[in-house]
């Protein structure tokens, strides 16, 4: 009984050892082998860095005025609620100060915008909230007539937020620029919705190229600016001196066109930009926005404002009845020409 | 049976019994086996469902989904079932990913059965066939950053970049993850699109049957009809369908605080909250609070 016994261990191991020999081989023999088809490389040629990077313009240069004139006062409008703070402005008012000339601020406290046009030569609004009111606009008006320059800038309606990170949190104010009537007297009118496009931009729909459209001081040396959020001005006798470049869409029509940015009234005193961003500066490097940057310093202080203008509310003249502070005064001299 | 006197043999019509006997026994355990290899289906149509906004968690889930179906040899074919509007940028990118793999391996064919939008379409790209309804919508192909969140008071950093980035590099990696995404539906629909890449790009959101128009999707049907399509595409004429289960995970949480202040808040399904800021995103529509959170961030 002894051989049969033995005999049987050795079928069992026999038959254990081919089993778990099987069993470890198969998957090799079926290729099965767990994640072996994970391993396949995928071509994504649309994730390669040379794919996606986006090409990114060099931010130089330097902001310099040409102007030799010196000890021109530059009044700032941070009185009207303006949704451009001094700091935003601080290329441009810091270019000034440093080629000889005094900015002052308007705060609306103290004193009438009138009477602190009567003292500057140059006055600069961004994007203000509140209305001018009649009183100041009539103001406006003769300080120009009487020479003086003007720069207004604004952009689209912006959305305060006042509580949230994304769209529909909160409360969301839509405050446009106040800028209609101010520039509508130069013959200067601010278009709605905002100019965007798709193919040619500084890495997003909304940065826009603006390219010289005229010759003249203010496009001396610019080939294009970075304008990031900006609406059409449209003039009536005025020039257009920067047009987005080709491919520019107006947002609420979805029309293309040569949409103008920047522009000078008839007379030459008044500058009106539908964008407030280039001046920053974070934006001031982009492109040629510093050229333009300083050639709008330039424009400020190469003005020959008269004195005194506007005059003071009772210094008109009989025949101005009623008119409060209003244009006086007709302007003493013919309106410059742009220079 | 009757016992002979030596016990040692039977006669013949016993043998023949005890044969028939036996034979009928282990028929009885054979036939089953034969009759469900008979009748059993040529494979399996996996619905993987893809639900509500895409964070990482909801992402891995469904990854793991597709690694299943991958890995299951029973299984032939996948129809994502989707409804969503996407979610992070970075975990929409995952499901591509995940997605292509599978669609690499067997036929995968989507179906909207209401949203799929932003990272919800990035993630389905790679299906051969998209079924949409009239009323569903697809597209939205963009990126959105949300703005940075405030830096707490007091705070020390270690550089000018830390938890921190400027317009113009938020600007960057918006394009840069738009080139993505767009170079990836080019890639995967230019054949069918009527879009130029530019239209494509402008993020709009179609209704199903627009899309089916204008090549951002491809039939329109209902998720049955995905399953058919799949099951052809695999070629089973007798299919059965396995549906796993939804992911359940938290959601993409915006959390507002009183002072106006707020907080993207991404919750893990493991169970802790990080605050995090997760700016870059690819989702249609707004985001939806929970004020009920606020008191665990304070932020």
């Amino acid at each position: 009984m002894s051989a049969p016994k033995s005999r049987l261990v050795a079928v069992f191991v026999i038959i254990v050892a081919v089993l778990v020999g099987a069993a470890a081989v198969a998957p090799y023999a079926l290729g099965s082998a767990g994640d072996t088809n994970d391993t396949a490389p995928i071509e994504n040629q649309q994730f390669q860095p040379g794919t996606v990077l986006p090409s990114e313009d060099p931010e130089d240069g330097e902001i310099t005025m040409e102007s030799s004139q010196r000890g021109k006062t530059v009044l700032v409008d941070v009185g009207h609620a303006n949704g451009v703070s001094e700091t935003d402005l601080e290329p441009l008012l810091s270019t000034l100060v440093e080629n000889g000339h005094e900015i002052r601020f308007y705060r609306g406290q103290r004193q009438e915008l009138n009477e602190s046009l009567r003292s500057a030569d140059a006055f600069v609004v961004a994007s203000p909230q509140q209305r001018f009111s009649n009183d100041e606009l009539a103001g406006v008006e003769a300080f120009t007539d009487a020479g003086g320059r003007v720069l207004v800038m604004g952009g689209p309606p912006s959305v305060e937020a006042s509580g949230g990170l994304l769209l529909g949190l909160g409360g969301f104010a839509p405050t446009a620029p106040r800028t209609a009537d101010l520039a509508s007297t130069y013959g200067i009118a601010y278009g709605s919705g905002y100019l965007y496009n798709m193919e040619d931009n500084d890495n997003n729909y909304k940065s826009i190229y603006a390219e010289t459209a005229s010759s003249g001081r203010l496009a001396d040396g610019v080939e294009r600016v970075v304008v990031r959020d900006a609406v059409p001005i449209r003039t009536n006798g005025g020039t257009q001196v920067l047009v987005g470049s080709e491919g520019t869409t107006l947002s609420t029509t979805r029309d293309a066109g040569r949409y103008a940015v920047l522009a000078r009234s008839q007379g030459g005193n008044v500058t009106a930009v539908g964008d407030t961003s280039f001046v920053t500066r974070e934006n001031a490097y982009d492109a040629d926005n510093e050229v333009l940057i300083g050639n709008l310093a330039d424009f400020l202080v190469t003005g020959d404002k008269a004195e005194g203008a506007p005059t003071p509310p009772g210094a008109d003249s009989p025949s101005e009845s009623g008119s409060g502070a209003g244009p006086a005064q007709p302007p003493r001299e013919p309106t410059p020409a742009p220079s | 049976m009757s016992n002979s006197p030596d016990g040692g043999s039977l006669t013949q019509a016993q043998s023949y019994a005890l044969v028939v006997v036996a034979a009928v026994l282990l028929s009885a355990i054979l036939a089953p086996v034969a009759y469900d290899r008979a009748t059993q289906p040529d494979g399996t149509v996996a619905v993987v469902t893809i639900e509500g906004p895409i964070t990482s968690g909801s992402a891995t889930a469904v990854q793991k989904d597709l690694r299943e179906a991958r890995e299951n040899e029973s299984i032939d074919a996948v129809v994502l079932n989707v409804d969503s509007p996407g979610g992070g940028a970075a975990a929409s990118e995952q499901l591509y990913l995940s997605v292509q793999r599978t669609a690499a391996e067997m036929p995968v064919v989507a179906s909207v059965t209401s949203t799929g939008a932003s990272g919800a379409y990035y993630a389905m790209l790679p299906a051969e066939d998209i079924y949409v309804t009239p009323a569903s919508i697809v597209g939205s192909v963009g990126v959105r950053a949300a703005a940075p969140g405030p830096s707490l008071p007091g705070e020390v950093k270690s550089g000018p970049d830390k938890a921190s980035a400027t317009a113009d590099q938020r600007r960057t990696q918006v394009e840069t993850l738009q080139n993505a995404f767009v170079g990836s539906v080019m890639k995967h629909r230019s054949d069918d699109l009527e879009l130029s890449r530019t239209e494509v790009a402008h993020a709009k959101v179609y209704s199903g049957a627009r899309a089916v128009d204008n090549g951002m999707a491809d039939d329109i049907g209902s998720t049955q009809d995905a399953i058919r399509q799949a099951a052809n595409a695999a070629d089973l004429d007798d299919y059965e369908v396995y549906r796993k289960e939804p992911p359940q995970t938290g959601g993409l949480l915006l959390l507002s605080a009183d002072d106006g202040g707020g907080v993207v808040v991404e919750r893990s399904p493991v169970g802790y909250e990080t605050v995090d800021t997760p700016t870059l995103l690819m989702v249609y529509g707004s985001v939806q609070t929970e004020s009920e959170v606020i008191g665990n961030v304070s932020a």
